[in-house]
């Protein structure tokens, strides 16, 4: 056996002391549990075929809508979707984008729910759903508060008393327009934007779990 | 987890795999969703109530808009027609006790 290179050696110094790096630390996690191939993958199992996986993608695709009109809302400011027709087709468009994301997101609940999504160590998974559905409502919530109109006022006024008896009305103030309309266009499509990305990113590292008595499939 | 398979390749193994293109779904899927809303809104419309202004509320009822700071919140013959039927047992308790609290409060002169 001959001795090591030169290079070999300096390649060797060159990495004993990155062991302790935590970006190489972080990218070999990155590469270990999410490499490409996983994250976008070209070949799938034959049952991903079916047609009630295709809830979960459209279920984005509204989201993505959603994002995109409410960010035309957003920059036009708050009176523009009741001054202008262009802003009232906006305002209808990132209504219908909404319903239309909760929707297929109930689909994809029921479906998932009815699949046992969560077998094969992929409980985190189903319950970040679970999770997303439930943060979901406040930005739905929060955009009936920002309609400056009677309807708004109407929603307010009954769910403050909701909100004080729950105890959150101090930090939470139903009746604060500007308040809502920063959590509506700000906050709250982060939050669930990222839970989205976490849910996604988990599908992608673990894959679609098989069907119940399918091929090598089980009940537990 | 071990039985569950610790990477995907030994959860797959024995399981037919086919050729699948993620990107070209969710391309299709976005299209498909964007025509879908654009299709209900054209139709559909959204339930669109005009918003309040002090604009809106000055044409209705000038005298009242320029007379009382305090009798907005008391005498409320704003346009109301969706809010009366639900809050109209409400508004008439606010309405006795602020009255009545109000009366020490003096019109401001324009």
């Amino acid at each position: 056996m001959s001795a090591p290179s030169s290079v070999e050696q300096a390649s060797a110094a060159a990495t004993t002391p990155a062991s302790r790096s935590w970006t190489l630390r972080l990218r070999q996690s990155i590469e270990r549990h999410l490499p490409m191939d996983h994250l976008l993958p070209d070949r799938q199992p034959y049952y991903v075929g079916s047609w009630v996986y295709v809830f979960g993608v459209i279920t984005i695709a509204a989201l993505a809508w959603v994002i995109v009109s409410g960010v035309v809302l957003s920059f036009m400011g708050p009176q523009w979707w009741h001054d202008s027709r262009v802003g009232r087709f906006f305002n209808s468009l990132h209504f219908w984008s909404v319903q239309l994301f909760f929707i297929f997101m109930v689909l994809h609940l029921w479906g998932q729910y009815f699949m046992a999504g969560w077998r094969h160590g992929r409980a985190a998974t189903w319950m970040i759903g679970v999770v997303i559905f439930g943060v979901s409502v406040l930005p739905a919530f929060t955009g009936y508060l920002s309609q400056q109109n009677f309807d708004a006022q109407f929603i307010a006024l009954n769910a403050k008393d909701a909100m004080n008896g729950a105890g959150a009305g101090a930090f939470f103030d139903v009746l604060n327009f500007g308040q809502m309309y920063g959590l509506h266009v700000m906050l709250l499509p982060i939050g669930v934007t990222f839970l989205v990305v976490v849910h996604l990113v988990m599908v992608r590292t673990r894959g679609v779990v098989k069907p119940i008595d399918a091929e090598g499939g089980t009940r537990s | 987890m071990r039985s569950m398979g610790a990477t995907q390749e030994e959860y797959y193994r024995g399981v037919r795999m086919v050729p699948y293109d993620l990107v070209k779904e969710i391309v299709l899927a976005i299209v498909g969703v964007g025509v879908l809303a654009l299709l209900i809104s054209v139709v559909l419309s959204s339930p669109d109530v005009p918003q309040v202004t002090i604009a809106t509320w000055a044409q209705q009822n000038p005298p009242q808009t320029s007379s009382l700071a305090p009798q907005p919140a008391l005498h409320t013959d704003l346009p109301t027609t969706r809010w009366e039927p639900a809050r109209a047992g409400v508004r008439s308790r606010l309405r006795s006790g602020l009255e009545s609290a109000s009366r020490s409060i003096r019109p401001t002169p324009l």
